[in-house]
């Protein structure tokens, strides 16, 4: 029984999914090859394959449309790989990690009796493993598809973040360095790549990239802490109260506590400032 | 007194014939009288002697009739044995000893004036009781003795005629008669003109005879004569015939009182003598008086003559008409009361009737049989339909044997290959049969006769069949158990068969199986040969209906027969179904799979079919809530044969079910085969649906390890169970989250085997906990870490608690000592600078540092990249702190050149605080570099930005990495 109540509310907390703004335009995707995740509107209309057009309906946070809708396709795609990928990263974004799991290792398995590697389930295990806070794991897996699949870069942006999460800049550096040299464009590479320069204490490096972004990025959350970070160090502080003002990522609770604090903090030194200036 | 006489022969008795009153009247008073002679004595006269011979001839007439009664009473046996002469010995001692008594009278009393009639006595006796050898001598003796005595000469003459006439000397006899006939007196006048009329008829004088009858006719109505009418009468009439004068004759019989005996007689006589048309003339005679006088019973019996007569004379036309008019003299006059005998027909005579009809049909049958093929067809078909009408001639009059005689009609038919008209008889007449109970013999005749008309085939062919249902009905109603109809149970059902009449072909089967219990194996052909009719008729409700019969048993059937009987069945039901499923009509192939499903006429197994179909569809149609619901209905319905042949079916289906994201349907179907299989040893199957039944379970995050209690119930295999134990356990502890780990951790600790992995969390998760900042989570850590402890003291990461709590401690004093390493507010008020103050407190402050530092060498080398982190961080705090306060200090009131010299001073003392500071980052940043160091408390120490240490900064990699989707064509 108790099992059973454990359940229920681990299911209940994994509806509670948000998410931020992710989608890019198509020449600014320097993933749209390998996820349809960033997608933006006129990109979906590329969409070329009926269990793309329910995946599509995931990453649109309407998962269970996007599952059903894959239901009715099974027959259709039972011995595609990418089809129970697209089935298990459905249930992934829905946090249900166990049936995500199984349909990663499914697409694997049948990828593996075609003498292929598919690296894009990998990359998702190793995402599983990134929320169930297993670097460890995660950056095993994505340093494996690395190795065996070394032009997946959606691999290589994923193993950079994990690194920036445990404070390997260097080689999150690296890496994005090498996808910031095929797409400078790219929102997430070049905030990635700013993020990275911002933490190993290359500011100015970190202000430049931040910089070349469309200023709309700078709102979404991530970008607001570590720009509004960078602009602090650089002595910016009202620019950088207002780009961590501009902030328009909510519900992410760890987002939110760091914005809340760096407002804080940033609010407590320009006050610091402004007295100083006064004396 | 009463006359008695025993006989005894060796011993053997016979009961003495008891003799009439009259007789023994007459034999009393011969005794008395007799008795009354002998009392006179001895020495008696002629007279009396006479008198006594008188008596004696008396008393052997009567001792002849009691000896003739005796010898007809006596056994056949005994009267061989003993022989005639034994029964008479009595009246012949007597006749013998009158014999003697007449000659002593002769001899002794020769002027004996009534010699002519001791003669006449000896005459007698000698006829009527000895050789007859000396009658004519004494009757000639006697009329020489007997002038004067008429009476005796009378007699004498009449007993000389008829000894001439006994001797066929019929001159002679004629001679005495006429002496005889002078004697008007005589009664038995009649009789001797009688007897005289045929002595001329012996010498062919047969004018005189018949005046000599008509006479003694005439005489026989006077009351003096005796009548002897009737014996004239009967004589007269063959008179006539050998005179000639026949119509004479005729004339004479029609005028007598009571002529038609007499015409009757007559007229056989004349047919005798080969006079048909004079017979037929006093026929006609007969029947008009007759008819005139109301004579039905006279008639009737002379219709039995006329027969004759017809037959004989071939005529049969008249025959023909004569039987005709004798049914109906016998249907108008049925139902005259007995008593009134002048129109009552004897039962007799209408038997006789009957006989002579019938003879002569017969006869007539055999002649058309045999002469058929000469006979023109007209003269063919009277003479057919004359014995036909013969025989319903019989059948009226005999009632009860109306159904022979139908039958004999049927032969009639028959024998000329009518078989038609010949088969409608039989069967009227087994049908008349039906009501009567006789004549039982007749109703295999019919039967045997029908089916001889079916051998030969000539019937029409529309007559076949009823004809040859009805006769073989017949046969088994009325000899159910018989050889014959052993053959004809399968023939007749062959009749029904052939003619698609499955009811009856049933019927048919079911009485051959009730009388023939042990003919199973003909009778499960027949039963096949129904079955492969509704087979070819597609009657699935038959085939249904009786599939289900032979499940139960029904003829014993093998198992094979059943099994492609159900098969069939399947095939025929399924069809058209299975055609709309392959066209995707999905829903008029679950429409037609539940109507079969939910019709009671199919057996179980068609229903297990239609059942399993019908989930197979709605799988189809990526239903797996209906599909799994009517699998559910479908396996308990399966044969155990069935079952296992759908297995690898039901293991696809429910692999299905999983493939659709129905982990629920997967797993309660995978449940129950797993249970079905149990017992059994279908490992593979059994070992397929256990693990998916695991699987399921598995994503539907029942944890549960009471789904494992199967293994040991159902024999499964114990790898399996642990594999899928350890998997279970992995899982809940890989996606279940670090806050959910102490839970985890207190369910699985029981298991040895998972012990070590979940020790090995232990730390993980708290650090986990560590990194994500929670510190409530973590305080629960901290508090099971205690619990750890407590139930073991030397718990495998004992050691690392210890440290974690050390190391607790160690940073806290270290933030303590932060807060406390401020200067003395003396310094830091305005008062004058006191050099040796601030002397002491920096000295303390260095020394304090040194000493905190130095207690950091064991958490530094513990190990644990945390512990490192957090110690290096509680550090640089503690030197920061430090080199700040010193770095920020101003002596007061002390000369601006000392305060410069002052600062510098400090300034060396800072920096090499500062230095610390660094190193320590240095060592950090060279440790995640060469990862070493994976935590995300790292940033605080690598990175140059002192507001992500403010901002309890921790990267949001988690929401910021990207599934991917896409690699090539996979």
């Amino acid at each position: 029984m108790k099992s059973i109540v454990l359940l229920s509310t681990l299911l209940l907390t994994s509806c509670a999914v948000t998410r931020i703004e992710r989608s890019v335009e198509k020449q600014n995707d320097a993933l749209k090859n390998e996820s349809m995740y960033r997608y933006s509107d006129s990109t979906k209309k590329d969409i070329d394959s009926p269990w793309k057009e329910q995946l599509a309906k995931c990453y649109a946070n309407d998962t269970d449309e996007g599952k059903e809708g894959l239901r009715q396709l099974m027959n259709e795609y039972r011995y595609s790989a990418s089809y129970w990928n697209a089935l298990g990263t459905c249930n992934y974004l829905e946090e249900d990690y166990v049936k995500a799991s199984y349909y990663f290792d499914m697409a694997i398995n049948i990828a593996k009796k075609k003498k292929r590697f598919f690296s894009p389930s990998y990359n998702n295990k190793a995402l599983i493993a990134i929320k169930m806070q297993h670097f460890d794991q995660a950056i095993s897996i994505l340093e494996d598809i690395n190795k065996k699949d070394p032009g997946f870069k959606t691999a290589h942006y994923n193993l950079a973040l994990s690194y920036l999460f445990i404070g390997r800049y260097d080689s999150a550096i690296s890496k994005l360095n090498r996808l910031y040299r095929a797409n400078r464009k790219d929102a997430d590479i070049v905030s990635s790549l700013a993020i990275s320069y911002l933490l190993k204490g290359k500011n100015k490096t970190a202000i430049k990239l931040f910089e070349e972004l469309d200023p709309k990025w700078h709102s979404r959350g991530d970008n607001s802490i570590y720009y509004g970070l960078a602009l602090y160090k650089a002595g910016k502080l009202n620019e950088s109260l207002e780009v961590i003002n501009k902030n328009n990522t909510k519900g992410i609770k760890d987002i939110d506590e760091m914005v809340a604090r760096l407002s804080d903090y940033v609010e407590h030194h320009l006050e610091l400032k402004e007295e100083a200036s006064n004396i | 007194m009463t006359f008695t006489i025993s006989l005894q022969a060796k011993n053997v008795f016979f009961a003495q014939s008891k003799m009439p009153a009259k007789w023994h009247k007459l034999n009393n008073l011969i005794e008395e009288e007799t008795k009354t002679i002998q009392a006179l004595g001895k020495n008696l006269g002629p007279r009396l002697t006479h008198r006594m011979i008188e008596l004696k001839t008396e008393k052997v007439k009567l001792l002849k009739e009691w000896e003739n009664k005796n010898f007809f009473a006596a056994p056949p046996a005994a009267r061989k044995k003993l022989g005639k002469k034994s029964f008479f010995k009595e009246s012949t001692r007597l006749a013998v000893k009158v014999r003697r008594m007449a000659k002593k009278i002769l001899k002794e009393y020769p002027a004996y004036r009534a010699k002519s009639e001791v003669y006449y006595t000896l005459a007698l006796n000698e006829r009527d009781y000895n050789r007859n050898k000396y009658t004519e001598y004494y009757l000639h003796k006697s009329l020489k003795f007997s002038k004067g005595n008429n009476y005796i000469r009378h007699h004498a003459f009449t007993a000389l005629a008829e000894y001439y006439y006994n001797k066929k000397k019929y001159n002679k006899c004629i001679k005495y008669y006429n002496q005889s006939l002078k004697n008007k007196n005589d009664e038995w006048l009649t009789k001797h003109m009688y007897n005289q009329g045929w002595c001329y008829v012996k010498k062919q004088k047969y004018n005189l005879a018949i005046n000599n009858l008509k006479e003694a006719y005439e005489l026989g109505n006077q009351d003096k004569y005796i009548d002897i009418s009737n014996q004239i009468l009967e004589a007269i009439s063959t008179f006539f015939i050998l005179d000639g004068s026949i119509m004479e004759g005729r004339d004479f019989l029609v005028s007598t009182k009571d002529p038609l005996p007499y015409l009757h007689t007559y007229v056989k006589k004349l047919a005798d003598k080969g006079k048909f048309k004079e017979a037929e003339i006093v026929t006609n005679d007969f029947m008009d008086i007759a008819n005139s006088k109301g004579e039905v019973a006279l008639i009737s019996k002379f219709y039995l003559t006329r027969f004759d007569i017809y037959r004989n004379f071939k005529k049969y036309n008249k025959f023909f008409s004569a039987a005709k008019e004798f049914e109906t003299l016998v249907l108008d006059n049925k139902d005259v009361e007995k008593e009134d005998k002048k129109k009552k027909i004897d039962k007799e005579i209408v038997s006789a009737g009957e006989e002579k009809i019938k003879g002569l049909a017969g006869y007539q049958q055999i002649q058309l049989s045999k002469k058929s093929y000469m006979l023109e067809n007209d003269k063919k078909m009277a003479l057919l339909n004359q014995i036909v009408a013969y025989f319903d001639i019989t059948s009226n009059i005999n009632e009860k044997e109306r159904p022979k005689y139908t039958y004999f009609q049927g032969e009639t038919y028959y024998s000329i290959a009518l078989d038609s008209a010949a088969s409608k008889k039989y069967m009227s007449s087994l049908a008349l049969l039906e009501k009567s109970k006789t004549h039982n013999e007749f109703k295999k005749k019919n039967i045997d006769a029908l089916l001889s008309v079916l051998e030969r085939g000539n019937l029409k062919k529309s007559e076949v069949f009823p004809t040859t249902e009805f006769t073989y009905k017949k046969h088994l109603e009325y000899w159910p158990v018989n050889e014959r109809s052993r053959q004809i149970y399968g023939r007749l059902f062959n009749l029904y068969l052939n003619k698609g009449d499955t009811e009856n072909s049933h019927a048919t089967l079911a009485l051959y199986q009730k009388n023939y219990k042990k003919d199973g194996e003909k009778q499960r052909a027949m039963l096949t040969r129904i079955m492969d009719l509704y087979i070819k008729r597609k009657d699935t409700d038959s085939i249904a209906l009786w599939v289900g019969k032979l499940e139960d048993g029904h003829l014993s059937f093998k198992k094979e027969y059943i099994k492609k009987a159900v098969k069939i069945l399947g095939q025929l039901l399924f069809d058209d179904l299975q055609k709309e499923h392959v066209a995707k009509n999905f829903d008029k192939a679950i429409e037609g799979y539940q109507a079969l499903f939910n019709n009671e006429k199919y057996p179980r197994s068609i229903k297990a079919e239609a059942a399993l179909s019908t989930s197979i569809i709605y799988l189809d149609k990526l239903d797996t809530s209906a599909s799994l619901e009517w699998m559910m209905t479908a396996i308990p319905l399966l044969s155990t044969e069935k079952f296992n042949k759908y297995l690898s079916k039901i293991d696809g289906i429910a692999e299905e079910y999983l493939l659709l994201q129905d982990y629920k349907g997967a797993r309660k179907l995978s449940e129950t085969m797993s249970d079905k299989l149990c017992s059994g040893k279908k490992t593979n199957f059994k070992d397929s649906f256990y693990k998916r039944e695991l699987t399921s379970a598995l994503l539907t995050y029942d944890f549960s390890f009471k789904i494992f209690k199967r293994v040991e119930k159902c024999a499964l295999p114990a790898k399996v169970a642990t594999t899928w134990k350890k998997k279970f356990f992995l899982s809940e502890l890989n996606f279940s989250g670090y806050d959910k780990f102490i839970d985890i951790y207190e369910k699985y600790e029981k298991y040895p085997s998972f012990k070590k992995t979940l020790d090995e969390q232990v730390m993980a998760n708290y650090w986990k906990a560590d990194h994500a900042g929670d510190k409530s989570e973590k305080r629960s850590f901290e508090s099971f870490f205690k619990k750890l402890l407590r139930k073991n003291k030397n718990y495998m990461h004992a050691a690392s608690i210890k440290v974690i709590f050390d190391n607790e401690k160690y940073v806290e004093s270290l933030y303590d000592w932060s807060e406390d390493v401020e200067l003395p507010n003396e310094l830091n008020s305005d008062e004058q600078f006191d050099q040796d103050k601030f002397n002491a407190y920096l000295e303390k402050s260095l020394a304090e540092i040194q000493t905190l530092t130095n207690k950091a060498k064991p958490f530094l080398n513990s190990g644990e990249q945390d512990i490192i982190i957090k110690t290096y961080i509680a550090l640089n705090h503690s030197y920061m702190t430090l080199a700040t306060a010193i770095d920020s200090f101003t002596p007061q009131g002390a000369p601006a050149e000392f305060v410069t010299q002052f600062k510098g001073f400090m300034k060396g003392i800072s920096k090499n605080l500062y230095k610390k500071v660094n190193s320590h980052k240095w060592q950090v940043k060279k440790l995640v570099r060469n990862g070493k160091i994976n935590s995300p408390h790292s940033i605080k120490l690598t990175s140059s930005n002192e507001a992500i240490s403010n901002i309890n900064h921790r990267f949001p990699a988690s929401f910021l990495v990207i599934p991917a989707d896409q690699k090539g064509d996979l």
